[in-house]
C-alpha cells in the first residue's frame, strides 16, 4: 500500500526532507534557548506600544482580545491538518489517478495538463477550497478586529514614527510599480495597500505558513544565523532587501550588534511597522521605503545583503534587476544570502499545487519565479555562487561579489 | 490593471497606496458553488465553537483557582506551558474530528445500483437454508 501510494522516488524525497526537517528542528531548538536569553537582554527600555492591553509573553504582544486569539489558534490548527492530513491524502489520490489513467507522473507535463488531469478529485479539490478558506477567514478576522480599533493602533503607530524618527523613512509621493501592488498570498490590500498590512503580515503568517517557526523571530535567527559571512570577516553595514516586517533583518542585528543594519521595503506599512517592531525588540535598524532594484545606495557601500521570500514575489524582469542591484551595492568580497524556493517539481500533484499557489492563493509572480535561473543569473552579474540546498529554514542561495 | 484604495475611515496619519484588488472571492472548487459556501460558513462556526470551549474552560480554571472570576482575569490569563500543551492537543483532535470525514470520498453514486450487489446464492449457500434458521 505503501508502496503505491508514495513510489520509491517521492518515498526517498519524503524521507530526505522529514530527516533534514528533524535535524533542523532538534539544532533549532537548540539556538533557540539562546535567542530567548538573547531576546530578553534586548528587551526595550521604551516601548512606542499602547496597544499590548493584554500583555506579553515574553516579548511578543498578544493580540487585543481573547477572541481574536482563540479564533486564530483554530485557524492555524485547520492549517497543520490540511498540510499534514489533507495533503498527505490528495497527493496519493494524484498517483492513483495518473496509474489508473496509464499515465506516468512526469513533471515534465504542462501546467495545463496536471490541472486537468488533477482539478475535479473531490479530495484535491478540497485542499484548494481548505487554502482558500483558510486565509479567507484569516485576513478576514484580523483585518476587522484592526478595523474596529483602527485609531488607538494607528496613534500607536505614529508615536512610534516619532520615536528614533531617523530610523524610518517613509517615502509616499515614489512611483509604486504595479507589480508590487497586488494581493500577494491573498492579504487584503497586499504590502502596499492597507494600513494594517505589517500586523496583518505578521499574524498571517503566524497562524498559517510559519506555525510554530514565527513565533519571536525563531525561524529568522536560524536565517541569521545560516547566512554567509565575507571570508575577511569584515562586516561593517548589512542590507535586507524585501525586508517586510524587518524580522531578517533585525536577526541580522542581532547577530551583527555592532554593524550599521538597513532594511527596505515597498510597502510603507510594512516599514513602519518594522520600525515599532525593532523598537519593541530594542534592536537599533534603520527602515526605507524604497524598491529591492533601486535602492539609492552607494556603490560598493554593504558587506553583506539578505532577503526572505522576495523573489518569488516579484516579476522575472525585476528579479533580475535586482540582482543587478545586489552587485552594484555589494562590496568586493561582499556575499549575498537569499532565502526562497524554486527547487525542481517532481511530481505533477507538487505541480498542481504550485498552480494552485500561483492561480487561486495569488502568488502572481510564481511561476515566472518558477523559470528564472536564480544561480544562473547571479554567476552572470558577477557572483561566485555557492548551491547551499537550503529551506525555508536556510539561505537557499549564497553568492559572494568578485 | 486597475487599483483601489483601502476603505478604511480614520482621522489618523495614512500611508497605504492603491493597490490591485484580487478575484479570490470569484473562486469555487467543489460541485456546486453553495457547497464551497457551506464549508466555509462551516469554518467560521467551528471557530467560534472553540473559542466558546476556550473561553469556558478557562472560566472554569479561574473559578477553581480563585473561586470569582472576572472578564479581564477571563480576558488576560496566559496558560501555563502544561496547560498550553493540553489546549494544543484538545484543538488538535477538535479539528481532526470536524476535518477527518474530509479525508474520505466515497466511489459509489448511491442510486447508481439498482440491485444490491449480490444476494444470488450459489448452489452450495442454497444447501445451508434460509439465514435465519442457521
Amino acid at each position: 500500500m505503501t508502496d503505491r501510494l508514495f513510489p520509491m522516488m517521492n518515498r526517498r524525497g519524503l524521507f530526505t526532507t522529514a530527516a533534514a526537517a528533524a535535524s533542523t528542528a532538534f539544532l533549532d531548538n537548540q539556538a533557540h534557548a539562546k535567542d530567548m536569553d538573547d531576546l530578553l537582554e534586548y528587551a526595550a527600555k521604551d516601548t512606542p506600544r499602547t496597544m499590548d492591553m493584554r500583555g506579553r509573553i515574553r516579548n511578543y504582544v498578544r493580540f487585543p482580545n481573547m477572541a481574536m486569539e482563540t479564533k486564530g489558534d483554530f485557524y492555524a490548527g485547520v492549517y497543520a491538518w490540511r498540510l499534514y492530513e489533507l495533503e498527505k491524502k490528495a497527493a496519493a489520490r494524484a498517483v492513483e489517478i495518473l496509474n489508473a489513467k496509464g499515465i506516468e507522473d512526469d513533471p515534465e507535463m504542462s501546467w495545463e495538463e496536471a490541472v486537468s488531469l488533477l482539478e475535479g478529485d473531490s479530495v484535491i479539490a478540497m485542499t484548494g477550497r481548505m487554502r482558500h478558506t483558510h486565509q479567507k477567514l484569516k485576513y478576514q478576522m484580523l483585518q476587522q478586529e484592526y478595523y474596529k480599533m483602527a485609531d488607538p493602533f494607528l496613534e500607536e503607530m505614529e508615536r512610534a514614527d516619532a520615536m528614533y524618527s531617523d530610523r524610518l523613512e517613509l517615502n509616499l509621493d515614489m512611483h509604486i510599480p504595479e507589480y508590487t501592488a497586488h494581493e500577494i498570498h491573498s492579504m487584503p490590500g497586499g504590502y502596499v495597500g492597507d494600513e494594517f498590512a505589517g500586523h496583518m503580515y505578521h499574524a498571517g503568517t503566524d497562524l498559517g505558513a510559519y506555525v510554530d517557526v514565527n513565533f519571536q523571530d525563531r525561524i529568522h535567527m536560524t536565517m541569521a544565523r545560516n547566512a554567509m559571512e565575507p571570508e575577511d570577516g569584515k562586516v561593517k553595514r548589512i542590507l535586507d532587501i524585501g525586508t517586510s516586517i524587518g524580522q531578517f533583518a533585525t536577526s541580522m542585528k542581532r547577530k551583527h550588534p555592532k554593524a550599521e543594519v538597513w532594511g527596505v521595503d515597498i510597502g510603507a506599512p510594512m516599514v513602519r511597522y518594522a520600525h515599532m517592531k525593532a523598537l519593541d525588540l530594542g534592536v537599533e535598524v534603520n527602515f526605507a521605503q524604497r524598491l529591492a532594484e533601486d535602492t539609492k545606495f552607494p556603490d560598493n557601500h554593504f558587506d553583506i545583503v539578505t532577503s526572505n521570500l522576495l523573489f518569488h514575489e516579484v516579476t522575472e524582469q525585476a528579479s533580475r534587476d535586482i540582482i543587478h542591484e545586489m552587485a552594484r551595492v555589494l562590496r568586493p568580497g561582499g556575499v549575498f544570502s537569499a532565502v526562497d524556493q524554486n527547487d525542481p517539481i517532481e511530481t505533477a500533484h507538487n505541480k498542481f499545487t504550485r498552480w494552485y499557489n500561483y492561480r487561486w492563493n495569488h502568488e502572481d509572480w510564481y511561476l515566472e519565479w518558477q523559470q528564472v535561473d536564480f544561480p544562473g543569473e547571479m554567476r552572470k552579474a558577477g557572483f561566485k555562487v555557492a548551491d547551499n540546498k537550503g529551506n525555508r529554514l536556510a539561505p537557499r542561495y549564497l553568492a559572494t561579489k568578485a | 490593471m486597475a487599483k483601489v484604495k483601502s476603505t478604511l475611515e480614520t482621522s489618523r496619519k495614512k500611508v497605504a497606496a492603491e493597490f490591485v484588488a484580487a478575484d479570490y472571492d470569484s473562486a469555487y472548487f467543489l460541485k456546486d458553488p453553495i457547497i464551497d459556501s457551506i464549508f466555509t460558513s462551516m469554518t467560521a462556526l467551528a471557530a467560534n465553537v472553540w473559542t466558546l470551549q476556550r473561553r469556558a474552560d478557562t472560566t472554569e480554571l479561574l473559578l477553581e483557582k480563585h473561586g470569582s472570576v472576572t472578564r479581564e482575569m477571563i480576558e488576560n490569563y496566559i496558560p501555563t506551558e502544561e496547560e498550553q500543551r493540553k489546549i494544543s492537543d484538545q484543538r488538535d483532535t477538535f479539528v481532526a474530528e470536524i476535518y477527518d470525514p474530509f479525508k474520505e470520498s466515497g466511489d459509489i453514486a448511491y442510486a447508481s445500483s439498482f440491485h444490491p450487489p449480490s444476494l444470488d446464492l450459489d448452489e452450495s449457500e442454497k444447501n445451508k437454508g434460509p439465514v435465519a434458521q442457521r
